[in-house]
């Protein structure tokens, strides 16, 4: 039975992936205490069919990038800048326009599965409302479209009667896979999708993620604070620091031969697999902590934290600089991380005080 | 699940075992000397006898007890003091009078009362629905039962003249259901219900206004919302989350709910069971007193049952072991 | 370190009391809540003081006949009732009588619930299980109906009505307050405290107590209101303390003579002020359930 493939199905196959493009987005939260600047002028581009890997530690602003593209901020949020869908202006957008754009353009696979499906509605009819508000076929039409996702996530199709409670964390997950795919949307927002669960379970889904995305060709952004992640995943790669992207290029690239200290603080700060006869280098942390976004600092936000710190970053804020290979850096320091590659790998050179190796 | 509803139901007939010797040793321990107010001066010995053991006073307290409990099984509550005939048949009629208005008013109460309390709890947070809202039920909830009767009284039946507000109105002669299907009977029965709804509508309402302002931040809420179904349909998924803590206070609260319609129905003069429970205490008719309170002991063990029962419907988590 | 811990208790070392109280400041609601019972503690206080007339004095008209159901003047303010008693007067007196009710009803409340709810709920066992099934039993139990039989065969007095509001109220009390100390007694801090040797009153007085606190007071605020309820309805059905004049034997009185059509102004004033002191109560008790629920709260 879902073998046979329906008008639904076959319609929904043809859908094109979608191109994105986001510039100077600001986003800021209102708080007791003011203005929360979540975001401060992001700018990327996602090309149709490709993983692009949002990277950062947490309170960096990355989910607040995956809200603003689904338009889920809480209400009293300052969002200013422009998100370009295929060209249309998401962020113009009007209600009745939006709920359109929504799961059947970008749809989006939540941080944590445990909470974000219903407790008390079938996951089947979950699945299926999403079918319903878009496209206008009868419910058992529907519910076929659920069991073949089903398959395609590698749960059993019998399995949609069943609630959120009776799936373990990594069948949830699956489930929410499949509900992010009920449309094929041509954006696939993936925020930690894997962050609640053990490192094998989390290789599976991954590796179903990798599956899904290789024979549907969606556009996808991956957020993660896993380097591992983006490596395996990804063709591009923006680092994000304090609300702002400090790196940005194609995996090969900013991965192999980092240039932001913050990116080589990161890198090195994940264990990985070496290289024969490669000596194993020591996991570093980097020490310090973000910058108060209610009162963001002058300069470099990356400034408290950074071996490299000089004069110039307490006084001028880095541009993004763009790059022939399509690279984009933010940091005054560019021309000495040659030199500071060497030594990042020892402890010593994050802690706190270290002073100025310029 | 049928081993669930056995338990359940043993249980609930335990606990109204011992409401009722509760209640029992109560009626007879507290009044200094139970046959002396149910007896009337100037009878004589035989005849004082002769009542006694009619009313089941004969004997000690443990035998009139097991022969008390013996009668209820039986569904024999004793002859009422004042009527002087079988408290059942004295107490059939008053319950039916008091279901008119009890089961519409709660079950309007309840529905308007919830779905009010979706649009409040939906509302933006520190706007005006939310607050007049919250504070025109608080408000409301503040208010005794009795003074929104003399409300509903003064408003509807002495300034306007729009309602009768005294009893059930004039019977034509008619017996049984021909009695309550006259057009007279529901004119009287307004204002009852109507002062029940809203007696029952603002704990509904909070209730239901609490269980949505917790539920619309959740994460499934948001996912929701990112599926792009319409306001109404999310707002749907919290409500339907929501009516699983209201369904439990629901029917629990009918305990409660059950002495605002005892004054209701003093207020508008309704022969049902709540008013004929204060006429018989004040009378010092304790078979009847007492048989009305049994009767409103079980119906709130059988509320509570079908609170769990439904409970287990509506929420899938629930496992009945 | 010694030093850090030191300044941050001092502050620290009653927010369970001033916590709930910084709550119902911050809400506006609450707030005139506040002040209203504040008013009616003040009357309550100088009630003598403030009443023109002594309660059951029939006033008379200068030919010498009863001065019955006149309405205000500048002698009764709130006019007369059908006795010829004065209504401001008696009114004014509702006030100590439904406060007094009120406070000494919650409190009895208040500790009866806290000692069993914490026993119950800290040592758990057998005395946990009898309390459990005790409370079983009483919650069937329908309150009113409970008050009106236990009322009419003890006899109407202001003691009894306290007595009853406190054998109908402490249950639920005891309840709540028995889960709160559930979750407080697996907490890791009072699990260390055990570990370390600290005594049984020591972990109750110090851990256990100041953290159900905000649940103790949520429920008091609550009984306050439940047992002014509770003894107005006795009231004015007419199983109200004969020697007192309560807002409810007001009414009752107004209402067993026929006179609740037309005497307005012997009605009002009792019937308004017992819904503004019960909701403002409520008011009171939303800010501490809010308190209590950071989900309500609704800021992230």
């Amino acid at each position: 039975m879902t073998n046979s493939k329906t008008n639904l199905d076959a319609r929904l196959e043809r859908k094109p992936s979608v191109e994105l493009s986001v510039r100077d987005l600001k986003v800021s939260y209102r708080t007791r205490n003011g203005y929360f600047h979540a975001l401060d002028g992001i700018d990327f581009d996602l090309q149709p069919g490709s993983v692009l890997g949002l990277v950062g530690e947490s309170g960096c602003g990355k989910s607040t990038v995956v809200k603003a593209l689904m338009r889920l901020l809480p209400e009293g949020t300052k969002v200013t800048g422009e998100v370009k869908l295929d060209g249309d202006d998401l962020l113009a957008m009007g209600q009745s326009e939006l709920r359109d754009v929504r799961w059947n353009k970008i749809s989006l696979v939540t941080q944590s599965a445990m909470n974000s499906l219903d407790p008390v509605v079938c996951i089947g009819d979950q699945i299926v409302e999403s079918i319903l508000a878009h496209e206008k076929v009868s419910k058992d039409i529907a519910w076929e479209r659920a069991e073949s996702l089903f398959e395609l996530v590698g749960l059993l199709p019998k399995r949609l009667h069943e609630f959120p409670h009776q799936f373990s964390g990594g069948m949830r997950q699956r489930a929410v896979i499949a509900m992010a795919l009920s449309l094929n949307a041509g954006l696939l927002l993936a925020d930690e999708p894997t962050t609640a669960l053990d490192p094998i379970m989390q290789d599976q889904i991954m590796a179903s993620i990798r599956k899904i995305q290789e024979m549907l060709k969606r556009s996808m952004i991956l957020v993660t604070h896993d380097i591992g992640l983006v490596a395996e995943n990804c063709d591009t790669v923006a680092v994000m620091y304090a609300g702002k992207i400090v790196e940005a290029g194609p995996v090969q690239e900013v991965l192999v031969s980092p240039e932001h200290p913050y990116t080589i603080g990161l890198h090195n700060a994940f264990p990985r697999m070496l290289e024969e006869g490669q000596e194993r280098p020591p996991l570093i942390s980097i020490a310090g902590s973000l910058p108060n976004l209610l009162d963001p600092p002058k300069g470099c936000r990356f400034q408290n934290r950074c071996p490299l710190a000089s004069e110039i970053c307490s006084a001028e804020e880095p541009t993004l600089i763009q790059k022939s290979n399509g690279r984009r850096v933010a940091c005054h320091h560019v021309d000495k991380t040659e030199q500071f590659r060497t030594i990042a790998n020892k402890s010593e050179t994050w802690a706190i005080g270290a002073g100025d190796l310029t | 699940m049928r081993a669930y509803i056995i338990r359940r139901l043993i249980q609930s007939i335990l606990v109204i075992f011992a409401v009722t010797t509760i209640m029992f040793f109560m009626f007879r321990i507290v009044p200094a000397d139970p046959t002396a107010m149910m007896v009337e001066r100037g009878m004589s010995e035989e005849a004082r006898q002769a009542l006694l053991e009619r009313w089941g006073l004969t004997g000690s307290l443990w035998d009139q007890y097991l022969r008390y409990i013996g009668g209820l099984v039986v569904g024999d509550f004793g002859d009422s003091f004042f009527y002087r005939q079988p408290v059942w048949d004295v107490l059939v009629p008053r319950i039916v009078n008091s279901l008119w208005i009890a089961l519409p008013g709660l079950l309007l109460g309840a529905l308007i009362g919830s779905g009010l309390g979706m649009i409040v709890g939906w509302s933006r947070r520190g706007g005006v629905i939310e607050r007049s809202g919250v504070l025109g039920a608080t408000i409301i909830r503040g208010t005794p039962s009795f003074i929104l009767g003399i409300a509903l009284l003064a408003i509807f039946s002495s300034w306007l003249g729009w309602l009768p507000g005294f009893g059930m109105g004039d019977s034509h002669g008619k017996e049984g259901w021909a009695r309550f299907l006259q057009v007279e009977f529901f004119i009287h029965l307004i204002l009852p219900v109507l002062a029940v709804i809203i007696y029952f509508l603002p704990e509904n309402l909070l209730l239901m206004r609490s269980g949505v302002v917790e539920n619309k931040h959740e994460d499934y809420i948001e996912l929701v919302r990112a599926k792009g179904v319409s306001e109404k349909r999310v707002a749907w998924h919290a409500g339907r989350n929501s009516l699983l803590p209201l369904i439990t206070w629901l029917f629990p609260a009918l305990a409660e709910t059950i002495a605002g319609i005892v004054v209701i129905e003093i207020v508008f003069s309704w022969p049902g069971i709540g008013r004929e429970l204060v006429l018989a205490v004040t009378r010092q008719d304790f078979p009847l007193a007492q048989a009305a309170f049994f009767l409103m002991a079980v119906m709130i063990v059988l509320a509570n049952l079908a609170a769990d029962l439904a409970y287990g419907k509506l929420d899938p988590r629930v496992v009945y072991k | 370190m010694q030093n850090l811990t030191k300044t941050t208790s001092s502050r620290q070392r009653y927010s369970w009391l001033t916590g709930p109280f910084q709550a119902v400041l911050r809400d506006r609601f609450a707030l005139v809540g506040l002040i209203i019972i504040a008013i009616y503690v003040l009357i309550a206080i100088f009630a003598e003081f403030i009443a023109t007339h002594p309660p059951f004095e029939a006033a008379l008209t200068e030919t010498g006949r009863l001065n019955r159901l006149q309405p205000p003047t500048a002698d009764h303010w709130f006019g007369t009732t059908t006795f010829g008693h004065d209504v401001f007067s008696q009114f004014i007196l509702g006030f100590r009588v439904a406060l007094l009710v009120g406070f000494l009803g919650a409190f009895a409340v208040g500790i009866i619930s806290t000692l069993f709810g914490v026993v119950a709920g800290y040592f758990g066992g057998i005395v946990d299980d009898v309390l459990m099934r005790i409370t079983d039993i009483a919650l069937s139990i329908p309150t009113l109906p409970f008050a009106i039989v236990a009322v009419g065969l003890l006899g109407p007095s202001i003691n009894n009505t306290i007595i009853v509001i406190v054998v109908l109220f402490w249950r639920n009390g005891a309840r709540i307050i028995r889960s709160a100390v559930l979750t407080e007694r697996e907490r890791v801090y009072v699990r260390w405290a055990r570990a370390a040797g600290a005594s049984h009153t020591h972990v109750i007085l110090k851990h256990i107590v100041p953290n159900v606190f905000r649940v103790v007071f949520l429920w008091v605020t609550m009984s306050v209101a439940f047992a002014i309820l509770t003894e107005a309805s006795l009231s004015f059905i007419g199983l109200g303390d004969p020697s007192t004049t309560s807002w409810g034997q007001i009414l009752n009185t107004a209402f067993a003579s026929g006179n609740l059509r037309t005497a307005w102004w012997w009605v009002v004033p009792p019937s308004l002020a017992l819904v503004v002191l019960i909701s403002a109560l409520y008011l009171v008790g939303r800010a501490f359930e809010e308190y209590n629920n950071p989900r309500l709260r609704g800021d992230k």
